[in-house]
C-alpha cells in the first residue's frame, strides 16, 4: 500500500457555516471594531471605517454571489 | 480528562500551530514544513491537521483555539498610520484595504470554518504578549524580566514584561510603539543591502563580520536614545510607513550612498563590497547598542536575575552574545522559534496559564516537536518511488556508517526522528559535513546549498567538549542548545575547524547533549573518535529558497537536486544514481 500522502490527506474537514451564522459573525466583528475605536477615543475614524466595512461586505458579497458581480463591475 | 489547547499564528509570515495537552507541548510545527512554501503565512491548516492527528483528537476536543494577536487592533493601527501618512500612502492604502476587507478582517469566520470550531472556543492573545509568553512560560525560570522586540505587532514594537510562574502571569511594564522599531530599522537596512525583507536579515548578519563599523556615527543619526530607556527612529530616513516597495527614504541614500543592487556580487575585500560590508557592520553594532540600552534599562527598572528574549530581533545571534556578556543579568533564555511562528506557542501557553489557570508548568527542553516517520513508512515510500536504497538495519548501524562517511570527507543529509521546532536544524533534518577544511565550506555553499559564498556555517559540538573549542558565557549555555547565539572559537582551535569559523573567528555553535539528543550525540561522538574533532558542520537540510525538509519525499528530492553524497534516513542509506 502506498505511504505517499496525497493533497487530500492533508486537509482538515471544514465546518459549513450557514449564511446566518456567517453574517452574525461578521456583524460581531464589525461591532467589536467599532467598540474598539470608541473605547480608544478614535471617534474620527468611525465614518472611514464604516465606509470601508461596507466596501468589505460588498467585496465578500461579490465573491459569494456570482450573479451580483457583473452589475458591480459596470457600476465602478 | 485532558485539556487540549491549540495555538496558531498566521497571515503575516511563518504560520505555525502548537498543541498542548494539560500545558505540555505534544506537537509543534510551522506550516511551511507541510506546504513547502517558505515562510508560508496562510492559515496553518496542514500543521493543525498533523497536530490533531498526532494527538488522536479533533477540534471538537479542544478547550480553546488561540490566535496569537488581535487583528482588529492591528487593523486600527494600520488605518491610523495610513491616514497619518496620506496622501503619500495611497498605494499602501489600496493594497492594505484589499487584503483586510476581503480576508483578514473576517478572520473569525475563517477560523470557525477552516478549523470546524465553535466561535466561543476561539481566543485572541496579543502579539507581544504571545512573544513574551513563548519565552517566559517555556523557560526554566520561576521569575524573569521579559523583552519582546520585533518589527511590529498591533502597536508595540518593543515590550517589557515581568513574569511570575506561581501566579501564571505576565505583567506589562512598558511598550514602545510603531513606527519606532528595531525590527523595522534592521529590515530597512536589509532592503538597502539588496536582500529580501524577513528573509535576508540572516545574510546581513553573515555579511557584517566582513566589514568594520566605520559608518556607526552616521548610523546613529537614524535613532535617538532616550533617557527613560526607550528610543525613537528618525523617520526622515525611513519610508516604510507610506511607501509600498522601498522602506528607506532618499535621505538614507544621501547618508549611506546608493543601495546595493539585489543579487549583485559580494566579494569580500573588493571596494564596492567592502562599503556594503561596512554598512552591515555598522548596522549590527547600532542594533547591539539599542538592545543593550533596552536590556540595561529593563534591569534598572525591574532588577531581576533572569532575562527572557523573544520577537524576531531575538534571532540576532550576534547581538545575543553581547547581551549575555555585557548585560547585568545572570541568566538568559531565548525561545528557539523567537519569531512569529513562536507566537503560536506563546498564545497556547498564555491561554493555558493565564486564562484556563492551568497549574502545570512547561519547560522547553528539546526542540524535536515535529512529525516523525517510522522505518516501515520510509521503506514503503522508497519502494513506491522505486528508489534504490541500502537497509543498514538500525539507527546505530547508520550512525557508524555515517561517521565513517563524514570522516572520509562526505557530505550527507541526516534525517532522524521528529523535525525541529524553530528555524534551525539541530540534527534531525540536517546536512552534515567535516568542518576541518575551508574547501568543505565552499563546496557545501556552492554545490549543495547553492548559497552566496560569504555565508558561514554553524558547528554542532559535544557539550562535554564545548569549552575546549569555544568561549561560552554561562548565561548563554541553555540557549546554545538551540543555536541562538554566536560565540568566539578559541583562537588555537580556529585552524582546526575553518569551515565553521567565520571570518571574525566566531561561530553560531550548537551544544549537543546526550540526554536530549542521544542519536545526534552518538554520531558526533563517533566522528570525534575517528578524527579527534568533536565538531560537525551542521546546516539546514534544504536548498536555497526552500523550507527545511519535512518528510522522506522532501529529503529525497533535495538529495537528487544537489551534490549530497548520501542521505541517511531512519537507518536507510540512499545515494543518487546518475
Amino acid at each position: 500500500m502506498s505511504e505517499i500522502a496525497t493533497p487530500e490527506d492533508n486537509k482538515l474537514p471544514e465546518r459549513q457555516t450557514t449564511r446566518l451564522e456567517s453574517s452574525l459573525l461578521r456583524l460581531g466583528t464589525i461591532g467589536e471594531l467599532l467598540a474598539l475605536l470608541v473605547r480608544g477615543g478614535k471617534w474620527w475614524m468611525l465614518p472611514l471605517v464604516l465606509v470601508l466595512v461596507m466596501l468589505g461586505i460588498l467585496l465578500v458579497t461579490i465573491q459569494a454571489f456570482e450573479a451580483v458581480a457583473p452589475f458591480i463591475y459596470v457600476a465602478i | 480528562m485532558s485539556c487540549w489547547v491549540l495555538g496558531i499564528s498566521a497571515l503575516y509570515h511563518d504560520s505555525a500551530a502548537v498543541l498542548l495537552r494539560d500545558g505540555v507541548v505534544v506537537a509543534a510545527a510551522q506550516e511551511e514544513r507541510f506546504s513547502r512554501i517558505k515562510h508560508d503565512r496562510a492559515l496553518p491548516t496542514r500543521a493543525v491537521k498533523w497536530c490533531l492527528d498526532e494527538a488522536g483528537i479533533t477540534t471538537a476536543d479542544l478547550e480553546a483555539l488561540v490566535y496569537y494577536e488581535k487583528p482588529l487592533k492591528k487593523f486600527e493601527r494600520i488605518l491610523v498610520t495610513l491616514v497619518a501618512t496620506s496622501p503619500f500612502s495611497w498605494r499602501n492604502f489600496v493594497l492594505a484595504m484589499h487584503s483586510w476587507l476581503s480576508d483578514k478582517l473576517w478572520l473569525k469566520n475563517a477560523l470557525v470554518s477552516k478549523f470546524a470550531i465553535a466561535p466561543d472556543r476561539i481566543l485572541f492573545s496579543e502579539h507581544h504578549l504571545s512573544h513574551a509568553a513563548s519565552a517566559f512560560f517555556a523557560s526554566p525560570f520561576q521569575e524573569a524580566d521579559v523583552l519582546a522586540i520585533d518589527g511590529v505587532g498591533e502597536y508595540a514594537t518593543t515590550s517589557l514584561w515581568r513574569g511570575q510562574q506561581d501566579a501564571g502571569t505576565l505583567e506589562s511594564i512598558a511598550e514602545i510603539h510603531y513606527p519606532h522599531s528595531i525590527g523595522m530599522l534592521y529590515s530597512t537596512l536589509t532592503a538597502f543591502l539588496g536582500f529580501v525583507v524577513n528573509e535576508g536579515e540572516y545574510k546581513v548578519m553573515g555579511m557584517s563580520p566582513f566589514g568594520e563599523p566605520v559608518y556607526l556615527d552616521k548610523m546613529r543619526q537614524l535613532v535617538e536614545f532616550h533617557d527613560d530607556g526607550g528610543f525613537s527612529l528618525n523617520m526622515k530616513y525611513f519610508a516604510f510607513t507610506h511607501h509600498s516597495t522601498t522602506p528607506y527614504s532618499p535621505k538614507l541614500i544621501e547618508l549611506l550612498g546608493e543601495p546595493r543592487f539585489p543579487g549583485s556580487d559580494f566579494t569580500p575585500g573588493e571596494t564596492n563590497s567592502q562599503h556594503y560590508a561596512n554598512v552591515a557592520s555598522s548596522l549590527q553594532v547600532l542594533t547591539e547598542e539599542l538592545l543593550l540600552h533596552l536590556v540595561k534599562h529593563a534591569h534598572k527598572t525591574l532588577g531581576g536575575k533572569n532575562l527572557c528574549l523573544a520577537g524576531g530581533v531575538a534571532l540576532n545571534s550576534v547581538a545575543n552574545q553581547r547581551i549575555a556578556r555585557e548585560s547585568p543579568y545572570e541568566n538568559l533564555w531565548i525561545q528557539p522559534a523567537a519569531g512569529d511562528a513562536g507566537g503560536a506557542l506563546g498564545a497556547a501557553l498564555w491561554a493555558w496559564r493565564s486564562i484556563l489557570k492551568g497549574e502545570d508548568r512547561y519547560t522547553l527542553e528539546r526542540c524535536d516537536l515535529g512529525r516523525s516517520w517510522q522505518r516501515d513508512e520510509v521503506r514503503g515510500i522508497l519502494n513506491d518511488l522505486g528508489i534504490e536504497f541500502e537497509d543498514l538495519g538500525s539507527i546505530e548501524n547508520a550512525v557508524q556508517r555515517a561517521a565513517d562517511e563524514l570522516a572520509a570527507g562526505g557530505v550527507i543529509g541526516w534525517f532522524q526522528g521528529r523535525f525541529e521546532w524553530g528555524p534551525r536544524a539541530l540534527g534531525h533534518r540536517s546536512i552534515l559535513a567535516d568542518p576541518r577544511t575551508e574547501e568543505m565550506r565552499d563546496r557545501v555553499n556552492a554545490r549543495i546549498k547553492f548559497r552566496e559564498a560569504f555565508r558561514p556555517f554553524a558547528p554542532a559540538v559535544l557539550v562535554e567538549h564545548a569549552d575546549d573549542w569555544f568561549d561560552i558565557p554561562d548565561a548563554l549555555r541553555p540557549s546554545m542548545h538551540y543555536m541562538m547565539a554566536t560565540v568566539p572559537v578559541l583562537e588555537e582551535k580556529r585552524a582546526e575547524i575553518p569551515a565553521t569559523t567565520h571570518v571574525d573567528g566566531s561561530a553560531r555553535a550548537q551544544l549537543v547533549d546526550k540526554d536530549k539528543q542521544p542519536v545526534f550525540h552518538q554520531l558526533l561522538s563517533e566522528f570525534h573518535q575517528r578524527t579527534g574533532v568533536p565538531v560537525l558542520l551542521n546546516t539546514s537540510f534544504n536548498l536555497r529558497g526552500e523550507p527545511i525538509v519535512s518528510g522522506p519525499i522532501d529529503a529525497i528530492a533535495t538529495l537528487l537536486r544537489s551534490e549530497l553524497d548520501a542521505l541517511y534516513i531512519e537507518g536507510f542509506r540512499v545515494v543518487r544514481v546518475d
